[in-house]
């Protein structure tokens, strides 16, 4: 009796080392100090985070992701003479993976905000105003034109936080506030007639305006230009030195304007 | 603008749906197999006569069963590192569809073995047999078509649940879908394919079930 239930521990021993041999799991190793840029060259790779849904940014097109940040990332990557490898991440957890050493940077329409300072670092690479996407027929030009209206987001943007904001101290009629995961999931609540007007980046913005003229209209300015930046956790200094190194070059050598010129047939912030 | 027609944006989509049904088949395959060896050291373990035995197949049923595999997902994916163990996105989905899995697959089993008539046991000791021994050549083989229906039933389940992988990042069939869906606006047409997708994959298990079952069956 004694030997059976000896036997069934080390069975259930058995079991949960199997479970970890079956998914070939590895603890990664932590990167020691700040040998940041070293490890990154080592590797020959720099990983990027990004949330595909926010075109012409960086969106999946054809089974490959594709955007501005994605263009200007890999031209970052032949800066530092690394390939550049692209993940891409849900919005609401693509902080916590970068804190927990899943990719290097995230590149993706961020805007630099105090409270992301707290967590994280930021290397500058754009400015950008929101905007107001309103659908068929409505104009929303500014906020005292929110009331009475749906308004749809992007769960935990800068543009979520402002319209929260809004509702709260000037315009306290405003419908309803309704926030989404993913970008395009916002666009398709007001292209089903369950919202009205969305606030976005202006360049997400055009991109839908262009793309279903028939649904949406950029109707007014929602936010002054707001600094977008490359985040970088706190601890990689040399790797933040190197980017802002590349992004600094990139501006000066007309790159830049080359890649902004081909997604918004301008610079981009101007 | 040129508007695609339904073949014409299906033809254009479903290679990517495809790439996506790979992972979903991908994560069904090794969850199945990682649940299955774990539920049966749970089931065995839950009828074990050492009492601490018991209670930790017990509490780890109670755990997995009561709360929700998207939760589990998570916290092995984003919590674990806190706890400085990071796992890539396909490994944290495998272990928690598995760990998930191997709690109802242990009552499967466990109430097969239990409804094998006891006098098979005692037959087995009396001859000689060890518990072990008795477990594995006659009542284990005697589970093998009771099981049968209630295992495909879970397999159907978790070859769904699947599709909460997508939230790690892994672009499995129902991601991918999202993926085109974003891009297109065409909700019902690109949706359609994928409920297509993983009826194909359901369907293709229930056969294989169906016939084995058969021949169980005729052998007796």
């Amino acid at each position: 009796m004694k030997k059976s239930s000896r036997l069934l521990l080390v069975f259930l021993l058995a079991a949960s080392v199997l479970l970890t041999a079956c998914s070939g799991a590895k603890p990664t190793a932590p990167a020691a100090g700040d040998g940041s840029l070293d490890r990154v060259k080592q590797a020959g790779k720099l990983l990027v985070a990004v949330d595909t849904t926010y075109p012409p940014m960086e969106y999946v097109e054809n089974g490959k992701i594709v955007g501005f940040d994605v263009d200007l990332a890999n031209e970052i990557g032949k800066k530092l003479g690394v390939q550049v490898q692209f993940e891409s991440v849900d919005w609401d957890g693509i902080l916590s993976g970068l804190m927990a050493k899943r990719y290097d940077v995230i590149m993706s329409s961020m805007n630099i905000t105090e409270e992301r300072l707290k967590q994280v670092d930021f290397v500058e690479y754009a400015k950008m105003s929101q905007v107001f996407v309103s659908k068929k027929g409505l104009d929303v030009k500014s906020e005292k034109d929110l009331s009475g209206k749906v308004i749809v987001v992007q769960a935990d943007t800068t543009s979520h936080e402002w319209a929260e904001e809004v509702k709260k101290d000037k315009v306290k009629d405003i419908k309803e506030i309704r926030s989404f995961k993913g970008a395009t999931d916002a666009f398709l609540e007001v292209k089903n007639g369950r919202g009205d007007v969305i606030v976005i980046d202006e360049p997400v913005g055009l991109y839908y305006a262009k793309k279903d003229a028939a649904t949406f209209t950029i109707t007014g300015r929602a936010m002054d230009p707001e600094a977008v930046g490359i985040a970088i956790r706190k601890e990689d200094a040399a790797l933040k030195a190197a980017i802002e190194k590349a992004v600094k070059d990139l501006q000066a050598d007309g790159t830049y304007k080359k890649v902004s010129e081909a997604w918004f047939g301008k610079e981009l912030g101007k | 603008m040129h508007v695609e027609s339904f073949w014409e944006y299906s033809t254009r989509i479903l290679p990517y749906l495809l790439d996506g049904i790979k992972w979903t088949l991908a994560l069904t395959a090794a969850s199945g197999v990682c649940g299955t060896l774990l539920g049966l050291l749970l089931a065995l373990a839950r009828i074990a006569r050492n009492n601490l035995v018991r209670s930790i197949a017990t509490g780890y049923v109670v755990l997995f069963r009561g709360t929700p595999l998207l939760l589990q997902i998570l916290v092995i994916y984003n919590g674990l590192p806190e706890l400085g163990l990071t796992l890539p996105k396909f490994p944290s989905a495998v272990i928690a569809l598995s760990m998930n899995a191997g709690a109802y697959i242990a009552e499967i089993i466990r109430a097969a073995i239990q409804s094998i008539d006891k006098g098979q046991m005692e037959a087995a000791r009396s001859l000689g047999m060890g518990y072990g021994q008795a477990m594995r050549r006659i009542i284990l083989p005697q589970t093998f078509r009771r099981l049968l229906p209630p295992m495909v039933n879970e397999m159907a389940a978790m070859t769904k649940d699947t599709s909460l992988a997508m939230v790690v990042g892994i672009t499995e069939l129902m991601k991918a879908s999202q993926h085109q869906q974003a891009s297109s606006f065409r909700v019902f047409e690109t949706y359609a394919w994928t409920a297509l997708g993983y009826l194909i994959v359901t369907l293709t298990l229930n056969t294989i079930a169906t016939r084995y079952e058969r021949k169980l069956e005729a052998r007796g």
